[in-house]
Formats: structure tokens, C-alpha cells, sequence
């Protein structure tokens, strides 16, 4: 490790990091426990964290509950992501006016954003990546998630903890931050110490840390980070076989699995709210009262509603079967093909936040078990 | 660092989801439920594409709805849509008059292989509102026939009645250069012209299978089945092109409503080889 | 009017080998049709039948207080009549010439013989109507799915 780029504060210190963010000017956006959930929302300070708490996670099953010790960053993903920042749930596109039979058209206004990511993790800075090229690397760049994406500050963390429906070795992308971070850190509880290891990412990055009070790192330093992240590693609560996964799905379209999975899926589309990668979106039109001028919004919406495929009125993908075989092999199959990537991160939230359990590692297991089979 | 660099190469991006103000200048019927729009933009800019390409189509606080381009690629100050009367937006598209404005975005999409069938035999086959999408195709050989080798139409209605463009396909068939089949699939009484589908009338038209490109446009079962049959006639899949529909909402790849497997049929399509699709074709519910 | 020629669009003629063609010509006669002629009525006996060399034909039915409707329409090398081929050997459809039409006639007869006489022949024979059978009923089922209609 590079001494110059990193640094290590104490817990008393960790205060300081929220100063320096505000101090630069920058809105810090992180973990905060709302109605029994860990979610992200605007931090005052170290006092909004989820301090001493964790939370238990299954399929269908989320809880908070007490930590024995009193570690900021001792939980999971929660049913939030950043998407919901950089990809608003809605969104303004224009206002039109109807002015003497003509129309005028004028773009809304872009809100002027300069957040500060704090704890996101890797399996969500790969969901960043993922959606970096879906919005901005595509062929036409989406203007909202570009001034939001632009000056973002993102002030990563490596996972103390794996949740009980995490995968994110599987899919390669945690529980260590290798990268798409200004500063990462790591919380240190052993010992009897419990600290904070920052290392800087970028020029950003190393000023903020420059800020910062603290000691230099040493070795036991990284090696303890190194233990922290194995440990993490080593515990993940599902895993997924990938190999070839693109190939598995396209030629098991008519697997009876998906109509088994059918027979339990709600449609609720819980799993691609929650997901940070799902992109989906419709428009809606509404017209002021008046009748002289109408707004266009965009939603986010997802593959799991009826409406979503409808071609004249009538849906495409008519059956749950369509929806969820949709959904599924987008996510882990032809998004490698529009995106040279598995749209997957393996975060866990659609397995936790699915009502009735439904576990997309489960999902792939069981067709891969069967590879071939025909209803 | 951070952040990709391409996006930064493109942050004044024009608004690629705020319409261009259009108004509607002539107005034609077609059939009971078809018209066709001519549509000139308030700034005077013209609307450059090529046959097979579509536009997204605002109408003020309804919506907007995808579009094929059924006018001439060699006059682009006018843009001409043919709209069938089959939902809340299109319903409102049909009843618009002349001198009612309306937004435009586009054009967007991959449309026919024109380039690629110079020096080849073109076999245009529609079906139904299908033609529409494929009147430009016939337009821009017609402006450069000398490029090309045999050209044949063939048209599929569902009665009489319900046939597009019918002046123009009088004038077409009374060409030596273009070889026109129309059919119906139900006969009135003062048709008579063929009756059948038009696979019926494929062994018609003069093709060389060896040197053909095919156009096929009109619905997906009718396009599996003609393609199906030009296969059996000789023609490589990969010579064979389709135009897919599916939802759009933002034309751009954005919104998602349009994958159709791996594609995204607003930017990868609506034209694609059928070689590509044939398989997918298949499959229910995709 | 040469078999020869109209080799090149029929499919039927196509199978057949020469010595087969020229049995074929020789129960043969092309016959000239004006627009609106008839060629064969709704339930007259399928003694003959015919390749369209020029020209259209549509099959048709009539009913009362209406113009006969055409069903389907039949162009160059198209065979015209199948029940020939099928006891009671008697037509389901009128056929009526749609514009001026060439047509080569077959006496329907001598073919029949000819077939149980030549298995080999028989079977290509049967090959073909079979496979016109199953084309027309694979385009019929399409037609029935009403594709063009408003959605």
C-alpha cells in the first residue's frame, strides 16, 4: 500500500471526514436507520449512521437488530441504492405550451446536485459502472443521471459484514472496492481499538484526505483490512454459478422452471425497484387545468407489470412466465450482450425484498441442474 | 478519474427527449381508419432519414407514440406518417386536422438494407398497414431504378377496402421497371384482383434466390411465414430483413420497453436480418 | 402451346420425366378463355383438369342475392382442380377465368389410369397434389388468423 494516500482516524476522529465533506461544499448522502430499515438518506453527521446496528437478512426476510458493539458500518445493503439519486423514481422532462395553435417545448431544469456517496459498497460501485454505461456510454447520454453522476464524491466501503443473501464473490464485484471511489475505508473493530482505514482513489480523494486528522497507516493496517475483507469474503450467504450463464438461459427458454417460478412470483415488481441496475422507464403526460400547457415525466418502471410489453393494447408478455423468464435472463443474459456485463451485482436486495422469497441463485441453480428440459 | 470520459466529451448534448414543434399541412384518408399525414416543421428544418427509420410522435398532452416514416427520403422538408387509428395517441394523431401542431423526435432506428440491395433483385413483400413502412423503400429505388435488378412488390390486404395508397399503386403497376402483385384475403364485389395470402403469388414475381434482398414489413406471423417460404425458395436468411414492432417509450435505448432478447429494437432495429430474430421468432412471450 | 415451357413454373410438369411429359401432351389441349368464362362448375364431374399458362383464375361459390365470391385466385403454373385426383371426382368449386386466360387441359381420366398403371408415377403425382394441398390449407389457416385486421 502507498503510505501517502492513506490514513487512519479513530473513532473519536471520524467526525472530521462529515466536516471535510461539508466543508467542500458537499450534501452527504448515506446509511440511516428510517421505520426499522437501514436506507439512505441526507447524514447531519456521524450521529445519523446506524450506529451498534445489523441487520439479518433471507430470502423474504429483513430485520434490524443490536450489534454487541458500536460499529457505524456493521449491516448490509438495505432496500435503497444510489440509484435513487443518479436515476430519480421520476423525473421532468419538458413542460409544453400551446401558445396561439403552436407548441413550445422547454427542457426542465436539472437539478444542481453535488452529493457525496458515503458507504457505498463494491457490489454498488459496480451497479454505478453498470448503469454509467447504460446512461452516459450507450450512444446518447441521459443529461439528469450526467449532472448528478458528474460530481458525485463517492466515499466507498469495504464490508465488514456479508448479508444473509449477499453474493457479490460470485459475481466478482466485492467485497473490496478496487476501484470507482475518490476514498474508501474500511472500519477496523479489534483489539479493543476501533478505527477507520481511508485510502484515496483519486486526486479528489487525496485532498479530502489531506484534510483529515488521523494517523499514517502501516502494515498491521492493510493486513488488517486484508483480514476484514476475507473475512467478508468468506461468509457471503448465497452464491451463484456463472459459468456460461448467458449461454445456460437463451438456450433454456422453455425450461419448466420458469413456470414453476411463476406459480410463486406476485408480478409485485419489488425486485426491480430495489435492484440498482434495472433501468426501465415509461413517460406520463398531464395538462394543466387550464388546457394551455402539459408536462412530461419520466418513472421508473418495470418488466414485471402488464402494461410494460403492451404493443396496441396488448401485451406481449402476457404470463408471469414471460415476465419473470424476461427479467431474469435480461439481468444475467443478454445484458452481457447490450452491456459486456452481467447486469447482476450479486447485492442480494431482490432475494430479500421479494415477498414471497423468490432467490434468483435459487433460480439458476435449479435450471442449471436441468439444463435442457422442456415443459 | 471517475467519471467516464466519453460522457464528459458529450455533456451539451442536445435534449434527446424534448420534441422539435411540428404542424400538420395535409391530411389524406386512407381507409375507415388509416390517414396520412404530411407534417412541416415550424423552424423549416427538414427531417432527413432513410426508408425504415420512425419517429417519436407528441401530441400535446396525450403522448407520444413510435411512428414509421412512409414518406419520400428524397424530400425530407415534409414528413409523412400513415397512422392506423389503434390506441388513446393514435386515435388522437388520425383526428389531428391540417394546421394542428404536434412534436416530433427522430428519426431513430436501423432501417432497410437499400444500400446493400444495389445491384441485387428486391422483393418487397407487405402485408396490411405493413406497406407503409415500406413506400420509402419503393421511393428511393424508384428515384435510382437503374441500381437495381428485378424489383416486385407484393401486397397483402385484408379486404379491398383496407388498401393503402391506392392511386399509387395503380401508378406503380402500370410500370414496366416494377412488377406489383396485390392480394386480399376476402374478395368484394367489385375486386378482381387476386384473392389469397401472398405467399400465394410468390412464385409470381422473377427473382434470381442467388442475388435477392427481401423487405419484408406487416404482421410478425405473416413475415415468419413469407420469410419462411423465401428461405424454401432459395434466399439466404441473412438476405431476408423484417421490421419489429414493440413498445417504445423513449426511442434511445433508454427506457427498456423495447428489448426483444438482446436487442433493443428503437436503435438495434426496427429493421433487423431475419437470420437474427428467426429463432426468437419462435419462442412465445419474448 | 410446348409442356416444355410451362415445365418452368409448374410444379406438377416439373416432376415429370420426358417420356411422362409427352404421355401428358398427348391428353392435352390448350384452351383460350375470355374474362368471365367459366372452366369448371360447382359439383360437375372433375373429368379434366388444367395448369394455368396465362392469365388468372378464381375458385368461387355462388350463393343466393350475391355476387359469387372468389376464394382464391390461381396464376401461371398454378394447378387449377384437385378433386380430379379424389373420388367422387367431383368439383367443390366453380372456376371462372378472371381476365383472358390460357390454360392447358388434362383428361383427368387417362391420368388416373396412368397412375394406377405406374406406381412411380402415381407417387410423384400424389407428391405434388399433396404438397398443393397442404400449401393451400397452410395459407387458408393464415388467412382465417385475420392478421391485417385492427388490433
Amino acid at each position: 500500500m502507498d503510505g501517502m494516500g492513506q490514513k487512519v482516524l479513530d473513532r473519536a476522529e471520524f467526525g472530521a471526514l462529515f466536516d471535510a465533506l461539508g466543508g467542500e461544499g458537499y450534501t452527504i448522502i448515506g446509511p440511516t436507520v428510517r421505520d426499522h430499515a437501514i436506507v439512505y438518506g441526507e447524514l447531519g453527521g456521524v450521529e445519523d449512521l446506524p450506529i451498534g446496528w445489523t441487520d439479518v437478512q433471507e430470502a423474504g426476510e429483513y430485520r434490524l437488530q443490536r450489534r454487541e458493539d458500536q460499529a457505524l458500518f456493521g449491516y448490509a445493503v438495505g432496500q435503497h441504492s444510489w440509484k435513487k439519486l443518479l436515476f430519480p423514481p421520476t423525473t421532468a422532462l419538458f413542460e409544453v405550451k400551446r401558445n396561439n395553435g403552436s407548441l413550445h417545448f422547454v427542457p426542465s431544469e436539472v437539478a444542481d446536485t453535488r452529493y457525496a456517496f458515503l458507504g457505498a459498497r463494491a457490489c454498488e460501485l459496480a451497479a454505478i459502472g453498470i448503469q454509467d454505461r447504460v446512461f452516459l456510454g450507450n450512444g446518447t447520454v441521459d443529461r439528469t443521471y450526467q449532472a448528478g453522476r458528474r460530481d458525485v464524491l463517492m466515499v466507498a466501503l469495504n464490508c465488514m459484514v456479508a448479508g444473509g443473501t449477499c453474493f457479490c464473490v460470485s459475481m466478482g464485484t466485492g467485497p473490496r472496492c478496487t476501484s470507482g471511489y475518490d476514498l474508501v475505508l474500511t472500519e477496523v473493530i479489534e483489539d479493543g481499538r476501533h478505527e477507520f482505514v481511508l485510502e484515496s482513489g483519486s486526486e479528489a480523494g487525496q485532498r479530502l484526505l489531506a484534510l483529515l486528522p488521523g494517523r499514517l497507516a502501516d502494515d498491521s493496517d492493510a493486513a488488517a483490512v486484508d483480514r476484514i475483507v476475507a473475512e467478508t469474503a468468506a461468509s457471503m450467504g448465497r452464491s451463484m454459478d456463472i459459468e456460461g450463464i448467458k449461454e445456460l438461459l437463451y438456450e433454456n427458454l422453455e425450461h419448466p422452471r420458469w413456470e414453476e417460478v411463476a406459480s410463486r412470483c406476485l408480478s409485485c415488481t419489488n425486485c426491480t425497484l430495489v435492484c440498482p441496475t434495472c433501468f426501465c422507464s415509461s413517460t406520463e403526460d398531464s395538462v394543466t387545468l387550464d388546457g394551455d400547457s402539459a408536462q412530461r415525466s419520466r418513472r421508473w418502471d418495470s418488466c414485471f407489470t402488464l402494461d410494460f410489453s403492451a404493443l396496441h393494447g396488448v401485451p406481449v408478455r402476457n404470463t408471469t412466465k414471460d415476465r419473470y423468464r424476461q427479467w431474469m435472463t435480461h439481468k444475467l443474459a443478454s445484458w452481457y450482450d447490450q452491456f459486456g456485463s452481467s447486469g447482476c451485482v450479486g447485492c442480494g436486495r431482490c432475494i430479500t425484498w421479494c415477498p414471497v422469497g423468490i432467490d434468483i441463485t435459487e433460480e439458476v441453480a435449479a435450471i442449471r441442474a436441468t439444463h435442457g428440459a422442456l415443459r | 478519474m471517475m467519471f467516464p470520459p466519453t460522457a464528459v466529451a458529450a455533456r451539451d448534448v442536445i435534449e434527446p427527449m424534448l420534441p422539435r414543434p411540428f404542424r400538420v399541412s395535409a391530411r389524406r384518408v386512407e381507409t375507415a381508419d388509416t390517414v396520412t399525414l404530411e407534417m412541416e416543421p415550424d423552424d423549416g428544418q427538414g427531417l432527413a432519414f432513410t426508408p425504415g427509420q420512425f419517429t417519436m410522435i407528441y401530441v400535446f398532452g396525450i403522448g407520444e407514440v413510435p411512428l414509421s416514416i412512409s414518406g419520400n427520403p428524397q424530400d425530407p422538408s415534409t414528413l409523412v406518417h400513415t397512422v392506423r387509428s389503434v390506441g388513446a395517441v393514435t386515435r388522437a394523431i388520425v383526428g389531428l386536422e391540417v394546421g394542428d401542431p404536434i412534436g416530433v423526435r427522430g428519426p431513430y432506428g436501423a432501417g432497410w438494407p437499400v444500400g446493400r440491395a444495389e445491384g441485387h433483385d428486391v422483393v418487397v413483400v407487405a402485408g396490411g398497414i405493413g406497406l407503409a413502412p415500406l413506400r420509402p423503400v419503393i421511393y428511393a429505388m424508384l428515384a435510382n431504378r437503374e441500381r437495381f435488378g428485378a424489383v416486385s412488390l407484393v401486397y397483402g390486404s385484408r379486404t379491398p377496402a383496407d388498401l393503402l395508397f391506392g392511386d399509387e399503386l395503380h401508378i406503380w403497376r402500370s410500370r414496366f421497371d416494377l412488377e406489383v402483385e396485390v392480394t386480399v384475403d376476402r374478395s368484394d364485389e367489385q375486386w378482381f384482383g387476386d384473392v389469397g395470402m401472398v405467399t400465394g403469388l410468390l412464385p409470381r414475381i422473377s427473382f434470381d434466390p442467388a442475388n435477392t434482398v427481401a423487405m419484408l414489413c406487416g404482421p410478425e406471423i405473416m413475415m415468419k411465414v413469407v420469410a419462411r417460404e423465401l428461405e424454401t425458395r432459395g434466399l439466404a436468411p441473412d438476405d431476408i430483413h423484417v421490421s419489429l414492432e414493440r413498445n417504445m417509450k423513449c426511442a434511445i435505448a433508454f427506457c427498456g420497453h423495447c428489448q426483444f432478447g438482446p436487442d433493443f429494437l428503437c436503435r438495434d432495429g426496427p429493421v433487423v436480418p431475419y437470420s437474427h430474430v428467426a429463432q426468437r421468432l419462435t419462442v412465445t412471450g419474448l | 402451346m410446348n409442356l416444355q415451357t410451362l415445365r418452368e413454373t409448374s410444379p406438377l410438369l416439373a416432376k415429370l420425366s420426358n417420356t411422362e411429359l409427352e404421355f401428358f401432351e398427348s391428353v392435352s389441349s390448350v384452351v383460350g378463355l375470355k374474362g368471365g368464362e367459366v372452366l369448371f362448375e360447382e359439383g360437375g364431374p372433375a373429368d379434366t383438369f388444367y395448369v394455368v399458362s396465362e392469365g388468372r383464375v378464381g375458385l368461387e361459390m355462388t350463393s343466393p342475392g350475391k355476387t359469387p365470391m372468389v376464394i382464391q385466385t390461381l396464376g401461371p403454373g398454378d394447378l387449377v382442380g384437385l378433386s380430379w385426383f379424389f373420388a367422387p371426382h367431383r368439383w367443390n368449386w366453380r372456376a371462372r377465368a378472371l381476365s383472358d386466360t390460357t390454360v392447358v387441359a388434362f383428361d383427368a381420366a387417362q391420368v388416373r389410369k396412368r397412375c394406377r398403371e405406374n406406381r412411380d408415377l402415381a407417387l410423384e403425382v400424389l407428391g405434388v397434389v399433396s404438397a398443393e394441398l397442404a400449401a393451400r390449407l397452410h395459407r387458408t389457416r393464415i388467412q382465417l388468423l385475420d392478421l391485417y385486421r385492427a388490433p
